[in-house]
């Protein structure tokens, strides 16, 4: 593992910025649906800016369609934006010049991203293309130790792994040549609980160590939450709210992060338990996407002017943004924990 | 809808208009030898070649004589052999017909064989009868076509002879007796395509009837032969109607064994006569009509697979 | 069949006791074993629901509860092999031929699936499919068939029934589909409900509107429901007994308060906590090697 060793308790400002993010926007446009008119266009990311420093993790949530895996490809240079850019790495180089292996990605399906006819160690070894051999042989021996490996399961095939060994081996792949980055797009959610809790730990442990920063997408907000240091709620291609994860409890300010914090089992936490904030519709395709307040249609506070005007992403305190035209006015209410009675249906 | 039908129709002229193009020049540009040479005879004097040749244009660039040929073309003119002085269209208005029914009879004879069986095969799957099905399937689609045809010949000639014309009889002139004419050569035809048929059946419906939409149905109640015959089959026909769209283009150009055997006047012989002759102007218009019905058979369809699956027009 | 008790026969519908001294499913000493695999994959299972009861059944993948499901449903391969009895109100359905099978489907139990667009067949409108199911069990005229399906879709907040029903699979959203499958499920009155992970495949604020319709539709129904969920937190939400699932076997069973507070074995524990986001030692070493 190369990188630098980085102690905790080192001040924000000393730690290198990794990524940074500058007004990005990627918009596709659709295919035809209709003989006349335009094609329709999907505004994917519209307008995103994010900073990461080293040996940081930036947890992005939303749900389908939100952006948010877009980003991902943007972050990691297999998209370019329509505009705006995206600068990693120590030296700011911008991703669209080549990565050279500084930003490397991990994915949900394992079994998908390892190529069945490769064994283990030359699916590790492939990220290490130009180093020579004994020099790549041991550092695919470190890989395997760091994520927690037995050296003999090298020899192996993906298939003769379980689900939880593959993801390993897909973040060993990642880890090798010393990336300053890694993207971890849903990289834990085909994983039971308790494998997740496993993997969470082991990418935690690696990033003391070789203090690599990530950037952890996921629809799930409890996992991201466990391992982030700051966190960004996506919807319709924009960011609504960007916090430290502290704040993720209780200090949340747009409904939509609301209503998605609500979503977490409390079970039986303490003996009371949050309320579900139940929105109505579903996420809308970012097609076309409304004139105000882009969560305005499902919000449960929204009123004339929110429909209206677009609320701009403000600063709240120093690391904490909202977007949000009345932020704090839906907030998370706890309800006692006698669920099984109040069912009904009993009687 | 109305897209995906424009889509549709546009590419199809493309094609029909590139397979114009590419029937013409292969026909006039890379085949040795042209018509005028051979009306010329092999003692003609360069003088007496060239003014028959300007006479039939053979003197102009190639992309004006095709120019030529497809303006005529589109006003249904093919311009007459140069060979026998007949007139193409005529000739190929007679032939086409001939084809064009033997190979829907075929056609229909192979689908209401092959659908049937190959449902059947699926359902029983790695079983005994799945087994029992396909391997005389497979020997019946090893068949040559003069192999069945002979054996559709014969069987005719000596058993059913109020079904054996010596002569094949115009539908216009007589309905039954064309359809009696044409049921033998049809069934030679059409039963060794039937497998064909079977067999992208079979598999389609074995990768349906494994989704989990099959064991929806099943948790609901619905009837077995429902779910065969109407969750099941319509869920897996859009690749086999697919398959069923080429067949049409190939039997058409593909018959001239089966006519040749019976002696139907279709296009397959006569594109050997034209061969033979090296009457190229014939051949284009031939070939043209046969590109036309591999086009056709994939435009009907396109036409049809959305009223099947209306997934297809997003596609 | 004939030697059926008499409660047994009442139709589809019928006013019943409110506490049924029998209870609904009983499930006695259940293997399942697939092919030749070493272990099985449901070993040796005994529980009961009573009627009304809303039953969570839990662990992870690989514990054997979507076998479990399967196998009260006879949706189980041809290669697994069955032992024990499994009873739906005093019938016992490992025993069952096809057509009495059939006739209990959709009537007696029925099925929400985990991916609504795999469980709808795509080239068939909804409304097409719904009223198959209902005139598989009942004979209906057009009209009444009709009125019959966009009153369910109605009932699941769906409110345009009569656009909608005309719609195939793929045009309607994951949420929406989703409602489709609990319309199909409770069209002709179950007893027992059967819904095997109905929220993993949805959206996180749509789970939360499938939550609340479920609870809803059960709760007006009276119905009884087999819950099969990963989710400890949804199974907490609409259960009042939870089963846990472990390497096949059930490993702690009781009310839902009970379980999820004090959960007695260390598999339950550890569950808990991974729902928690924490990580406690595993049970008996690895889990990730279950099969």
């Amino acid at each position: 593992m190369t990188g630098e060793q980085t102690p905790s308790g080192i001040s924000e400002e000393r730690r290198p910025l990794v990524l940074d993010v500058r007004d990005s926007v990627k918009h596709f446009r659709m295919r035809r649906t209709s003989l006349t008119g335009k094609r329709p266009q999907v505004h994917a990311v519209d307008g995103i800016s994010v900073r990461l420093r080293a040996g940081r993790t930036l947890g992005l949530v939303g749900e389908s369609g939100c952006g948010k895996s877009t980003l991902g490809r943007l972050i990691t240079g297999l998209d370019a934006p329509t505009s705006g850019s995206v600068l990693v790495g120590a030296d700011q180089h911008d991703v669209t010049a080549g990565a050279g292996g500084k930003v490397q990605a991990v994915f949900q399906d394992p079994a998908s991203a390892l190529d069945p006819r490769m064994t283990v160690r030359a699916a590790i070894a492939e990220a290490l293309g130009g180093v020579a051999r004994p020099e790549r042989e041991r550092r695919v021996d470190e890989a395997l130790a760091a994520v927690g490996l037995p050296p003999e399961l090298g020899a192996r095939y993906p298939h003769q792994l379980s689900g939880g060994q593959q993801q390993r081996v897909c973040i060993a792949r990642a880890l090798v040549a010393g990336p300053d980055l890694i993207l971890l797009d849903e990289a834990v959610s085909s994983l039971d609980a308790s494998l997740q809790a496993q993997v969470l730990d082991l990418l935690e442990r690696l990033q003391r160590e070789t203090g690599t920063a990530y950037v952890f997408i996921s629809h799930d907000l409890r996992a991201v939450r466990r391992i982030s240091h700051a966190m960004a709620v996506m919807y319709l291609g924009q960011i609504v709210e960007e916090a430290p994860a502290e704040a993720f409890d209780r200090r949340l300010l747009h409904p939509y992060a609301v209503a998605l914090r609500s979503t977490e089992p409390g079970i039986f936490q303490g003996g009371s338990r949050i309320e579900r904030v139940v929105l109505r519709g579903e996420p809308p395709s970012a097609v076309d996407p409304p004139a105000g307040c882009r969560f305005a249609p499902r919000c449960p506070i929204a009123d004339d002017h929110c429909r209206r005007v677009p609320p701009e992403l403000v600063d709240v305190t120093t690391d904490h943004r909202v977007r949000c035209h009345k932020p704090g006015g839906l907030t998370l209410t706890t309800a006692a924990t006698t669920t099984v009675a109040d069912l009904g249906g009993e009687s | 809808m109305i897209l995906y039908l424009a889509k549709k129709l546009t590419s199809a002229v493309g094609v029909l208009l590139a397979l114009s193009a590419l029937v013409f020049f292969a026909g006039r540009g890379l085949v040795p030898g042209n018509a005028a040479a051979v009306i010329a005879g092999a003692k003609a004097s360069p003088e007496t070649l060239a003014a028959i040749e300007h006479k039939l244009g053979l003197d102009q660039p190639l992309y004006r004589q095709y120019l030529d040929w497809l303006t005529g073309a589109l006003h249904g003119d093919f311009g007459v052999s140069p060979l026998s002085g007949q007139d193409n269209l005529q000739v190929i208005a007679q032939q086409a017909p001939v084809s064009f029914e033997l190979a829907l009879m075929g056609l229909l004879i192979a689908v209401a064989i092959g659908l049937p069986v190959g449902v059947i095969a699926a359902t029983r799957s790695g079983k005994g009868l799945d087994w029992g099905i396909r391997i005389p399937l497979l020997v019946v689609f090893a068949f040559p076509g003069f192999v069945s045809g002979s054996v559709a010949l014969y069987l005719s000639a000596h058993f059913l002879t109020n079904l054996y014309s010596a002569s094949y009889i115009p539908f216009s002139d007589n309905g039954i007796g064309n359809l009696q004419t044409m049921l033998m050569p049809a069934l030679a035809v059409g039963i060794p395509t039937a497998p064909l048929v079977a067999q992208m059946t079979r598999s389609s419906m074995i990768e349906v009837l494994a989704q989990p939409h099959i064991t929806t149905a099943r948790t609901n109640g619905i009837a077995e032969w429902r779910i065969r015959y109407v969750y099941a089959l319509r869920t897996a026909l859009p690749p086999v109607l697919t398959l069923i769209g080429f067949i049409f283009g190939f039997l058409v150009g593909g018959l001239f064994i089966v006519e040749e055997i019976f002696s139907l006047p279709g296009l397959g012989r006569g594109v050997l006569a034209s061969i033979s002759n090296r009457d190229f102007s014939q051949l284009t218009g031939q070939a043209l009509v046969i590109a036309a019905a591999f086009i056709l058979g994939n435009l009907l369809v396109d036409i049809a697979l959305p009223f099947v699956d209306r997934r297809i027009i997003n596609r | 069949m004939a030697s059926a008790p008499e409660t047994d026969r009442a139709p589809a519908g019928a006013v019943r006791a409110p506490r049924d001294p029998e209870p609904l499913l009983t499930v006695d000493g259940l293997t399942v074993r697939y092919g030749s695999a070493e272990r099985p994959a449901v070993e040796d299972v005994s529980f009961s629901i009573a009627r009304g009861d809303r039953v969570g059944l839990v662990g992870e993948s690989g514990s054997g509860k979507s076998t479990l499901a399967a196998a009260v449903l006879r949706l189980l391969p041809p290669s697994a092999s069955v032992s024990g009895h499994i009873g739906l109100a005093g019938r016992d359905l490992t025993t069952l031929g096809p057509s009495e099978l059939r006739a209990l489907r959709s009537t007696r139990m029925a099925r929400v699936p985990q991916d609504p667009l795999g469980n709808l067949n795509p080239v068939l409108t909804i409304g097409r499919q719904l009223s198959d199911v209902l005139s598989a069990h009942r004979p209906l005229g057009r009209r009444e068939r009709t009125a019959t399906v966009e009153e369910a879709l109605r009932r699941v907040g769906i409110g345009d029934a009569a656009v909608k029903r005309r719609s195939y699979p793929h045009e309607l959203s994951g949420g929406m589909r989703q409602r489709v499958m609990i319309a199909m499920a409770l069209l002709n009155h179950p007893d027992l409900l059967i819904a095997d992970e109905p929220t993993t495949a949805l959206d996180v604020t749509v789970q939360s509107q499938v939550v609340e319709l479920l609870r809803e539709r059960v709760a007006d129904a009276g119905m009884t429901l087999l819950l099969i969920s990963h989710d400890v937190g949804v199974v907490s939400e609409l259960c009042t007994t939870v089963l846990v699932m472990y390497r096949g076997r059930i490993v702690e069973n009781g009310a839902a308060s009970d379980v999820l507070t004090r959960p007695t074995h260390p598999y339950t524990r550890s569950l808990l906590a991974a729902a928690h986001g924490r990580l406690l030692d595993d049970v008996d070493g690895r889990k990730e090697e279950v099969a």
